[in-house]
């Protein structure tokens, strides 16, 4: 009796306390943290939602919340130079003295006002914050980082909240550097995309903003609309910018069109529009450099290409003239450059399977062919080797070539000794990333529900290594440090931080709990 | 209600009493509910009460006061099956948790009670005692694997007290006689503060706060024993 009082008691105190089962299963109203974390010099960013916190994860393993006064962070987003944070929040506030309301179930609903302000945090700490218009939510930046630029990134299903009235061509300058106050500028309708020129100093000085039917060039130091540029004579006609670029010495701006073969050159000196008629509607711009080409000379150029035309056209940025251009087999929707070379391939037509590897200085086109259509590419840090996602496709050919094309796979291509190998994946990649360690480039590739990173030596591709992790991955980045980091499907926060040189792992877990007991509250700010 | 409908079975079953004294000691095995209004208990359970079980003892001090104390403790926990995590990445069928989390409430009471014999078996009283909750939290985002990175455990205690009034029935047949009772009332706590050590506060050394729980509101005791 007494032996199995012993064994009774000594069984139930090494039952793990976290084994037993549950009384209810259930589902969550919020997400316990948001993996899409941003990485700045300071660590990666992490949102909580149900905790309405914010907290800063760093390499070592380090976590910390960050004071945001009360507010709920909503987007984040890192400054160019790494050193900031950005962050939309909210709060809410009572606006009826008299309800004496201390969280918003208590206040009337006509006197519940919600607060949003765009946050710039360093380290643990908010350091200042910007009134920002509640349906601004996208940021371009200059290239110093010094100026922020506010827009709406809409989307169809997005909701915008309208406090009195909005202008939806509203775009806000943002001094980060604390040289003056955000001003608003009115832009026309929606704008989409915003770039900046550069001046003979080498600061950004105009911002030009691509918007419906129209561009607008912005002085930088007096926010005033320097010329606005109409891309329709008819007021009627409405035209949607497709992808612009800067020239390289700024002077220009070339713009595309939905659907349209004009190019758009507008010259931001001279406040002038021309008009280059091209064979089809480009889907993609890309500057580059052709080396030497000009009797020794190097060219600025900009490449362009298109959904339907087997070509990619080179418009010489000094005259505005096209010259002679890349004839390929099929057509090529993205560009990739290279100081000397371009990376041509198609990620939108699933017939299309060529990657051109064109040499900008001789025209010399040494074309690959994957397995599958390319979903995705990458170049290596050093350039010497270009690695894509491959999607399935609908069966094809023999029994073996229906196998491959209907799963994903992963293209290496060689771009020194021109080969390539096209691998199959165990399941769907979530995400590529590439790095140098000992001067072998390896591929890092994450797949949904695999507790492994597969790490590919880029020179022997057939040959693989598998890194375990301790939960299933959901996206991998690199931190300013060179180190990468791995977020985990985990509720309670995961993220894995992979040291390229040495290969060491360390984790920061647990991190989701900061907060959980949030109950909503009003702010007095 | 099935607490009532005991009371009175138990009633009509027990045999006429026939000693005079009172027994001065009870020991009783009782179920309690404490009321919790609070959003922080939703996270394990869609309930506002915290069931428990234990042991309550009773001796006579002075007269028609006695001192009253028990312990109750009960866990209740709740399954997850979506991924809590916001990603890019679309929500898959799971076939295991994506967390459990679990909370165990250990309660320790004390204090006087007054009683008037209503009849011979039946008396009727009001007890307040001191209470201390201890509440333990373990979350665990992966239940299927021992010794996962992710089991967290945090505790926190709160004073606080239950004022209640009930009726005790307890036929007096001999030295040893059955009894039970039914006690209505209110129980209040203090804000039991749980932190994670995981997570450093912002600009300190400090764990950082998961937040705080109490438990306030009704107070149901139903008991089953004997008094000697």
């Amino acid at each position: 009796m007494r032996r199995s009082l012993l064994a009774l008691a000594l069984l139930s105190s090494a039952c793990s306390p976290f084994a037993r089962e549950a009384d209810f299963y259930r589902t969550g109203d919020d997400a316990l943290w948001d993996a899409r974390v941003v990485a700045t010099g300071d660590g990666l960013y992490a949102r909580l939602p149900a905790g309405n916190r914010l907290v800063r994860i760093q390499a070592d393993g380090t976590v910390s919340t960050v004071d945001l006064q009360g507010a709920s962070p909503n987007r984040l987003v890192a400054t160019p130079d790494g050193e900031s944070l950005l962050v939309f929040s909210s709060w809410m506030t009572c606006e009826d003295p008299d309800a004496g309301a201390e969280v918003p179930a208590d206040c009337p609903d006509d006197a519940l006002v919600q607060h949003k302000e765009l946050s710039r945090v360093q380290g643990d700490k908010r350091l200042e914050g910007f009134d920002v218009p509640a349906h601004l939510n996208a940021l371009a930046f200059t290239d110093d980082g010094r100026m922020a630029v506010a827009y709406l990134d809409y989307t169809s299903d997005m909701e915008i909240e309208v406090d009195g009235l909005i202008d939806l061509g509203e775009v806000m300058f943002i001094p980060l550097d604390g040289s003056g106050d955000p001003r608003s500028v009115s832009v026309g309708f929606s704008p989409e995309k915003v770039l900046f020129s550069t001046g003979a100093d080498g600061q950004n000085d105009k911002a030009v903003i691509f918007s419906r039917s129209e561009v607008l060039v912005v002085d930088l130091s007096t926010l005033e609309t320097l010329v606005t540029y109409p891309l329709v004579l008819d007021a009627d006609q409405v035209v949607d910018p497709e992808d612009a670029v800067l020239t390289e010495d700024g002077r220009i701006a070339l713009v595309a069109i939905q659907g349209s073969s004009d190019l758009y050159e507008l010259d931001l000196e001279r406040h002038s529009i021309d008009l280059e008629e091209l064979d089809d509607a480009p889907v993609a711009m890309a500057n580059a450099v052709m080396p030497g080409i000009d009797d020794g000379a190097d060219a600025n150029v900009t490449l362009i290409s298109y959904a339907d035309t087997s070509r990619v056209d080179v418009l010489d940025q000094d005259i505005l003239e096209l010259r002679e251009p890349f004839e390929l087999e099929e057509p090529a929707t993205r560009i990739l450059i290279t100081p000397d070379s371009a990376l041509l391939y198609n990620d939108r037509a699933n017939s299309v399977k060529d990657v051109y590897h064109v040499d900008l200085g001789t025209y010399e086109i040494t074309e690959f062919r994957v397995a599958n259509p390319i979903d995705e590419l990458q170049l290596s840090p050093g350039l010497d080797y270009a690695v894509g996602i491959l999607r399935p496709e609908n069966d094809d050919g023999n029994a073996l070539d229906a196998y491959q094309d209907s799963r994903w796979g992963l293209a290496v291509i060689d771009l020194v000794d021109g080969n390539e190998t096209s691998l199959i994946l165990e399941a769907e990649p979530l995400g590529l990333a590439l790095m140098e360690r000992d001067s072998v480039t390896y591929a890092l590739v994450l797949m949904e529900g695999i507790e492994h990173v597969v790490q590919v030596n880029l020179s022997e591709p057939t040959f693989f290594s598998e890194v375990e992790l301790d939960a299933p991955p959901l996206r991998i980045g690199e931190l300013e440090s060179g180190q990468f980091y791995i977020t985990h499907d985990a509720a309670l926060g995961l993220i894995t931080f992979l040291d390229p040189a040495s290969g060491d792992l360390t984790t920061a877990s647990g991190f989701a709990t900061a907060g959980l007991f949030h109950e909503p509250a009003l702010l007095d700010r | 209600m099935s607490s009532l409908l005991s009371l009175a079975v138990f009633a009509s079953l027990s045999p006429v009493a026939e000693a005079t004294e009172r027994a001065p000691r009870a020991a009783h095995f009782v179920v309690s509910s404490y009321h919790s209004n609070d959003e922080a208990f939703e996270l394990y359970s869609p309930n506002d009460a915290l069931g428990t079980q234990g042991l309550r003892l009773e001796g006579d001090l002075r007269g028609p006061i006695s001192l009253v104390g028990s312990y109750t403790r009960r866990r209740v926990a709740s399954e997850y099956f979506d991924s809590l995590v916001d990603s890019d990445q679309d929500e898959t069928d799971r076939e295991d948790a994506a967390l459990i989390a679990a909370f165990s409430g250990q309660q320790i009471t004390f204090g006087p009670k007054v009683r008037v014999d209503a009849t011979r078996s039946l008396s009727l009283y009001a007890v307040g005692q001191g209470l201390a909750f201890i509440g333990t939290s373990r979350l665990d985002d992966d239940p299927t694997t021992e010794d996962n990175l992710n089991q967290i455990t945090m505790r926190s205690w709160a004073p606080g007290f239950v004022a209640a009034g009930g009726a005790e029935f307890a036929p007096k047949v001999g030295p040893v006689n059955l009894s039970t009772f039914l006690e209505l009332g209110y129980n209040w706590t203090a804000q039991m503060a749980f932190e994670d050590a995981s997570v450093r506060e912002d600009g300190t050394n400090e764990p950082a706060s998961m937040g705080d729980m109490a438990f306030r509101g009704f107070y149901l005791q139903w008991g089953v024993g004997v008094r000697f």
